[in-house]
């Protein structure tokens, strides 16, 4: 069983990971991240705080995925790449966070996301591009950014 | 004339996030100063970077909700150390029991031979004279006494 101080020392950046794939209020996130806690708990890993904080946040992104989160409603001060995050695929969308906002390396995240290091890349750059060409959209402009395209 | 190198979006990604080998992150760096959309591309995925982190790291800094926190498995106090070499002290150890045993089978037997002695049922201790007990059965009746 893990102990209690190295399972909150991990409760505030799973909150913030909840909380980036929500894009929701708190109060959904804060329920992900206690189904996450319960769904570990009940099998817990042995005592290794890296295998414990993977398990913790791939458990959160498969809640996010296959509880198909509804788009919440928007806000007047919704930052238009808010909106954009929110349409990413799901998978997609933990790519990115991971990366950007958690600071994961590549091979952290693939192993937190169960998929290969190259279909890691592949979804995050799709992640970028997409939400690039969402942004775009939302501006009225043209889709500069082309999906995987190779460029010289 | 050198061939003109391809740079993918997942290379350009990865030389963002410092994923690429050293060698591969210079060529990159290189070809992308000359390349105008690439610099474009990377200042949106920049931006994009900026923007997440920006949104989501105050949140690592807020308090933590009961909610969760009661969440978490009670932590209880390690059991009671029990030594190990002495025992409990109502418990007297095996050489100690054997000492003992050894004390009182002794005395036993001395007052079981000073009880033996003084009953004179050791030949020779008797009070008075003593006679086989073919002599004393030839007595007459009146003479053997008790």
């Amino acid at each position: 069983m893990p102990d209690t101080a190295s399972l909150s020392a991990h409760l505030p950046s799973l909150r913030r990971f909840a909380a980036a794939l929500c894009g929701a209020p708190k109060e959904r996130a804060d329920e992900l991240v206690l189904r996450a806690l319960h769904a570990v708990l009940r099998d817990p890993p042995a005592k290794n705080e890296a295998l414990l904080c993977r398990k913790l946040r791939a458990t959160l992104a498969h809640l996010a995925q296959i509880r198909a989160l509804p788009r919440p409603a928007p806000q007047a001060q919704t930052h238009p790449w808010e909106t954009a995050l929110i349409d990413l695929p799901a998978g997609h969308r933990a790519a990115l966070i991971l990366v950007s906002v958690e600071g994961c390396s590549y091979e952290e995240a693939a192993q937190t996301l169960g998929i290969s290091r190259a279909v890691l890349i592949g979804r995050l750059t799709a992640a970028r591009l997409m939400l690039a060409r969402r942004m775009d959209e939302m501006k009225g402009g043209a889709i500069r950014a082309p999906y995987l395209r190779l460029v010289k | 004339m050198t061939p003109p190198r391809l740079i993918t979006d997942a290379e350009l990604c990865a030389f963002l996030d410092g994923e690429l080998p050293p060698a591969r992150a210079s060529d990159v760096a290189a070809i992308a100063q000359c390349n105008g959309e690439m610099q474009s591309k990377l200042k949106i995925w920049r931006a994009q970077d900026q923007w997440l982190r920006a949104t989501f790291a105050p949140l690592a800094h807020e308090p933590v909700p009961d909610l969760l926190t009661q969440a978490l498995p009670i932590e209880r106090a390690p059991p009671f150390p029990r030594p190990v070499e002495s025992g409990p002290a109502h418990i007297i150890p095996r050489d100690e029991t054997l000492k003992w045993k050894m004390i009182s089978l002794t005395l036993g037997a001395l007052l079981f031979a000073t009880a033996l002695y003084a009953s004179g049922l050791v030949p020779g201790t008797a009070h008075g004279q003593t006679i086989t007990i073919e002599k004393w059965m030839d007595q007459p009746r009146s003479l053997r006494g008790s």
